[in-house]
């Protein structure tokens, strides 16, 4: 009798316990089997497309003036873009080579990386970044997302490797509980470069003068910038500094009429610019086209840093690209356009 | 692991996979779908893009940008997320984005030249050092460049060529001064004729690149892979709904066969306890019919362990002894109550029967002791104690009792009323001997009267008055003469008359000689009636001849039916007739028989015996009668007290039985006697009549009468047919 009894308690607990819930799952089917997916998962191709804020029919179009984007997102990215702890030893954030309020950039000819070594290039500015085709000189990185393991991980810059940079963030409670708040999520390596692009992408200027301008409004470039506007497209510099971020679209060659390397000397490495990334020798010291935009704040120029000024850069430009002398009236028009591409990066994001 | 539970768990894994297969990967699919749309969506934007930026309808390459790094991305996204061997769509892609890199870095070049070509050719005209030649030639270059731009044919190649040759040497020779401006020219319209075919080239490679087939191809086998597990996916289904309805089948059969196993163990359950309640409640019940038998048993019940001591005592056996039922129990019971006898002697323990049922575990049967009870008074008892037995040991023993003071009160007064009863019967007796007496009497007195009055009418109707009117008339005849109408007599009539007068009288003496011998022996009849009488009167009994074996069976008959299977052994000499009061043999035979029977009422019906004698004494002299039986015997010590008065060893015995018939013995003449081997080996009773009691009362007169006188007492129905 206790065994048996003992038996039939087994069994209505199975029946009970087992079968009727398998049975109600089966029967509620797909809707009970899928849980819901984790909104807003890091997306690495999401970017600001919206740039028809006005019609421009030239090959330059004005920057978007409202920005897309998850705000909670972006000021976690702030946070993480000013945050030395991204560095092994502590020193440097992404902002000590890309300070916001100097365009981006940090000025140097090559920036200075922990222990003081020195970069293989200039560093370009971060603003306007999420409209480039691709990230660095030589365009390795098709996203920012994938941009930002660059400098942590490399060992003139910030040294560090991701799980200790994983580490120390989530060591902190205030930086979990943004983490927890945007992703619903411990501190992770995609969601710091996440909320980094987001916050990158966020650093758009709008409204300079040339914007300004492009959308109709004819007072705002002076003469000699407008006249640089028409020297600009004439001459050809359009050709490749063109859309939304005035260059950053495309690849080419440095020295296309006129061999810049054989001028200057020293060829590195770092010179061979795409080459270094595809292997193909059509792609030799060819770089991304550079976006011109705030481009009068981000001195020096060049991926080597060869030009201190907008002057210089604009010489060597139509050296090198146009194969001609330079004429000393085009170059104060054009630079006079260069100055009119400065745009504002909105305070609550410096 | 039982079998059957195994099975419903590889059933219910069956169940989960089929469920993982039936519910999977439609998502994939769309995702996948989508995707592949719009890499075939992006691949022919990018190819419009091309040619749009090729001819210029399009100025900037963030589109195409843009679409060819979402292109990139998708064509991996397939190869990672959905799953699906897209190697070759990712190596087209990433020829493509090749091409349209170099495609926009060529045609940025060309276009580069294109609009400084010109600007420079403005300059070249507008300079003083150009010469009016080298402005025609200048002017042909452009037009022929635009020519070229717009139809890059080879004769417009060629055209544009030969123009430049000639330019390069007109310049070269006339106008030396305008030879940098002239070479810059040269320089940029070689870079478009140089740009313009690797553009155009690339614009081909582009546009002709299988992406779209690439795409197409994988949405067909995409397409096939879902339509395959779609098929799948509902083979899968409808597995699933079998396995469903069976797992469903077997928990219902399952669940239905726990519930009636529940419901058959709930009713033997019920069953279970009713019963066991029953049992209780008739445990119960026992145990207080027990407790209310015993307690409300009229006997003294008590129990007594091995030494004697009281372990139980029923309320009637405290009561008889006036004892609470609690005193009772612990202390001895012989010393308690058992201690004395009737007469105050000492009543040793070790001749207590009850000690004795310790010691052998017979039972023991007493009717003739008393108990003493708290007050030291005694009652006289009945009592059977019998051992308790358990496993072969006496346990101890269980007396029950009773005070039989009211009994044996009883049985006094019934000894008494049993007395007047026999004195009255004799009195009866006597009265219908003296009722037949005087019925005889008075028949005899009925026929002393008819006779007298035969006598009596004899005389009144006598013919002696014929005679002597007979004899006058004779004298008057010679006197007198009386009357003329009679006729005188003659003398022959007068013989005549005279002999038939004689005649008649001597009749008529005759007939009172008859009727005076009846009256006399009538007178004598009464005498002896009377005589008799007088022999009651003097106390003697009523003696008869009787036979000895019909008095027995009587006896027998009077004592024992047929239903009591009783064998008795039958041993009947002839013997001679014996005189003898017939009712107090009577008597006495039936007590005997009586005796013989309970004696073996213990035995088991089949072993008892009974046996019967009748025969002569050894000298011939008298009758012996003897009754055997094989019952309980009589201990040697018993048999002296045995026909005293109230002795019995019998449990129904009053003790009055053998006493009252020693002493209608004694009153025979007879001798009543027994025998015994002891306690337990029957006994034998026996009686010895004389045949010949002389002594005792008068020889009964032989005759007529004195059979009817023997009949009379001993049957009613004799004695009315007597009195009829």
């Amino acid at each position: 009798m206790p065994a048996s009894s003992l038996d039939g308690l087994i069994e209505n607990v199975w029946t009970r316990c087992l079968v009727l819930p398998v049975l109600l799952g089966a029967a509620l089917g797909q809707g009970g089997c899928r849980g819901e997916r984790r909104d807003r998962e890091p997306s690495p191709t999401s970017r600001a497309l919206d740039v028809s804020s006005c019609e421009a029919p030239g090959p330059l179009r004005p920057l978007p003036s409202t920005r897309a984007g998850n705000e909670a997102e972006i000021r976690l990215g702030r946070l993480l873009f000013h945050d030395p702890r991204l560095s092994r030893d502590g020193t440097i954030s992404c902002a000590t080579c890309h300070p916001i309020e100097r365009g981006g950039a940090d000025g140097r000819n090559r920036s200075l990386g922990i222990g003081g070594a020195e970069g293989s290039v200039n560093t370009p500015t971060v603003l306007n970044s999420g409209f480039n085709v691709a990230q660095f000189w030589d365009g390795r990185a098709r996203s920012l997302e994938e941009q930002i393991g660059g400098p942590v991980e490399n060992p003139r810059e910030m040294g560090s490797r991701w799980n200790e940079v994983v580490e120390k963030i989530a060591a902190e409670k205030s930086l979990r509980d943004l983490f927890e708040d945007v992703y619903g999520a411990n501190v992770t390596e995609a969601g710091i470069r996440s909320a980094i692009a987001a916050y990158e992408r966020a650093l758009v200027t709008p409204r300079s003068p040339l914007d300004r301008y492009l959308c109709g409004d004819n007072a705002a470039l002076g003469p000699e910038a407008t006249e640089g506007y028409d020297l600009f497209r004439s001459l050809g510099c359009a050709s490749c500094h063109q859309g939304v971020n005035v260059g950053g679209n495309m690849f080419q060659r440095l020295g296309v009429m006129k061999d810049y390397f054989a001028d200057r000397g020293g060829v590195t490495p770092a010179d061979y610019g795409r080459f270094n990334v595809t292997g193909r020798e059509s792609d030799r010291f060819k770089f991304k086209v550079p976006s011109l935009r705030n481009v009068a704040l981000t001195a020096p120029y060049f991926h080597d840093g060869s030009a201190a000024t907008l002057e210089d850069a604009v010489r060597i430009m139509i050296r090198y690209q146009l194969g001609r002398e330079v004429h000393e009236n085009e170059v104060a028009r054009l630079v006079a356009l260069l100055r009119a591409l400065t745009g504002n990066v909105p305070g609550e994001l410096r | 692991l039982t079998r059957e539970r195994l099975l419903s768990l590889v059933l219910l894994s069956g169940l989960a996979v089929l469920s993982a297969g039936a519910f999977d990967s439609t998502d994939r699919f769309d995702s996948r779908h989508q995707r592949l749309q719009r890499v075939v969506e992006l691949d022919a934007k990018l190819k419009q893009s091309v040619l749009e930026l090729r001819y210029g309808l399009h100025k900037d390459y963030d589109s195409v940008a843009e679409m060819a790094n979402e292109l990139g991305q998708i064509s991996l996204d397939l190869e990672r997320d959905d799953g699906l061997d897209s190697r070759e769509l990712v190596g087209l892609v990433a020829r493509e984005r090749e091409l349209v890199d170099d495609f926009e870095s060529n045609l940025a070049i060309l276009k580069n030249s294109i609009s400084f070509v010109p600007t420079l050719m403005d300059e070249l005209e507008r300079s003083e050092d150009t010469g009016p030649r080298t402005r025609m030639r200048l002017v042909e270059l452009e037009r022929r460049l635009w020519r070229f731009v717009a139809t890059p044919d080879p004769q417009a190649r060629g055209s544009l060529v030969a123009t430049l040759t000639e330019l390069r040497s007109e310049s070269g020779k006339v106008e030396p001064g305008s030879t940098q401006g002239i070479r810059l020219l040269e320089d940029h319209v070689a870079t478009i004729l140089r740009q313009e075919p690797l553009v155009r080239d690339l614009v081909a490679r582009i546009t002709s690149l299988p992406t779209n087939g690439a795409a197409g191809t994988l949405v067909d086998r995409s397409r096939e892979e879902r339509f395959g597990q779609v098929a799948s996916r509902w083979r899968a289904r409808t597995a699933l709904v079998a396995l469903v309805i069976v797992l469903s089948g077997l928990a219902i059969r399952k669940t239905i066969g726990v519930h009636r196993r529940a419901a058959a163990t709930l009713e033997a359950n019920a069953e279970l306890e009713r019963r066991v309640e029953e049992r209780t409640a008739e445990l119960a019940r026992k145990k207080l019919q027990l407790r209310l038998i015993l307690e409300s048993a009229g006997e003294g019940i008590c129990g007594l362990n091995c030494a004697g001591e009281t372990t139980f005592a029923n309320a009637s056996a405290a009561q008889q002894l006036g004892y609470e039922p609690d005193e009772i129990v612990g202390l001895a019971f012989h010393p308690l109550a058992h201690a004395r006898t009737a007469d105050g002697r000492e009543y040793r323990s070790e001749a207590c029967p009850i000690t004795a049922v310790m010691a052998d575990g017979e039972l023991r049967h007493v009717t003739d002791e008393v108990f003493q009870r708290k007050d030291g008074t005694f009652f006289p008892v009945e009592y059977r104690a019998r051992a308790m037995h358990r496993e072969g040991f006496i346990l101890g023993a269980v007396i029950t009792f009773s005070d039989i003071s009211e009994r044996k009160r009883a049985e006094a007064e019934l000894a008494a009323l049993h007395e007047q009863l026999f004195v009255a019967h004799r009195r009866a007796g006597m009265a219908e001997v003296a009722t037949g007496v005087l019925h005889n009497v008075g028949n005899v007195l009925n026929s002393l009267k008819v006779s007298s009055s035969l006598v009596l009418d004899f005389s009144r109707s006598t013919r002696l008055e014929g005679l002597r009117r007979a004899v006058s008339h004779l004298f008057s005849r010679r006197g007198e003469t009386t009357d003329d109408s009679i006729e005188e007599p003659t003398p022959a009539q007068i013989h005549e008359y005279l002999r038939l007068a004689v005649e008649h009288l001597q009749e008529e003496r005759d007939a009172l000689q008859v009727e005076a011998k009846r009256i006399q022996r009538s007178v004598v009849h009464i005498q002896e009636s009377v005589a008799r009488q007088q022999t009651y009167a003097t106390g003697s009994s009523i003696r008869e001849r009787v036979r000895m074996e019909e008095v027995l069976e009587d006896a027998v008959g009077m004592q024992l039916d047929e239903r009591h299977d009783l064998e008795i052994d039958r041993s009947y000499e002839s013997v001679p007739e014996v005189l003898v009061d017939k009712h107090k043999l009577l008597q006495i035979l039936a007590n005997l028989v009586r005796n013989g029977k309970e004696a073996i009422q213990e035995l088991p019906p089949e072993r008892g015996r009974l046996a019967l004698v009748v025969r002569s004494s050894v000298d011939g002299s008298k009758v012996r009668v003897e009754v055997r039986d094989n019952g309980i015997g009589i201990a040697a010590d018993e048999r002296e007290r045995l026909f005293g008065f109230g002795f019995t060893t019998k449990r129904n015995g009053h003790g009055y039985g053998l006493h009252a018939s020693a002493i209608a013995a004694k009153e025979m003449g007879a001798e009543l006697s027994c025998d015994s081997p002891g306690r337990g080996k029957g006994a034998v009773f026996w009686l010895e009549l004389p045949i010949d009691p002389g002594a005792c009362g008068a020889k009964a007169p032989p005759g007529e009468g004195n059979e009817t006188l023997q009949k009379t007492p001993m049957s009613g129905a004799a004695g009315a047919v007597a009195r009829r």
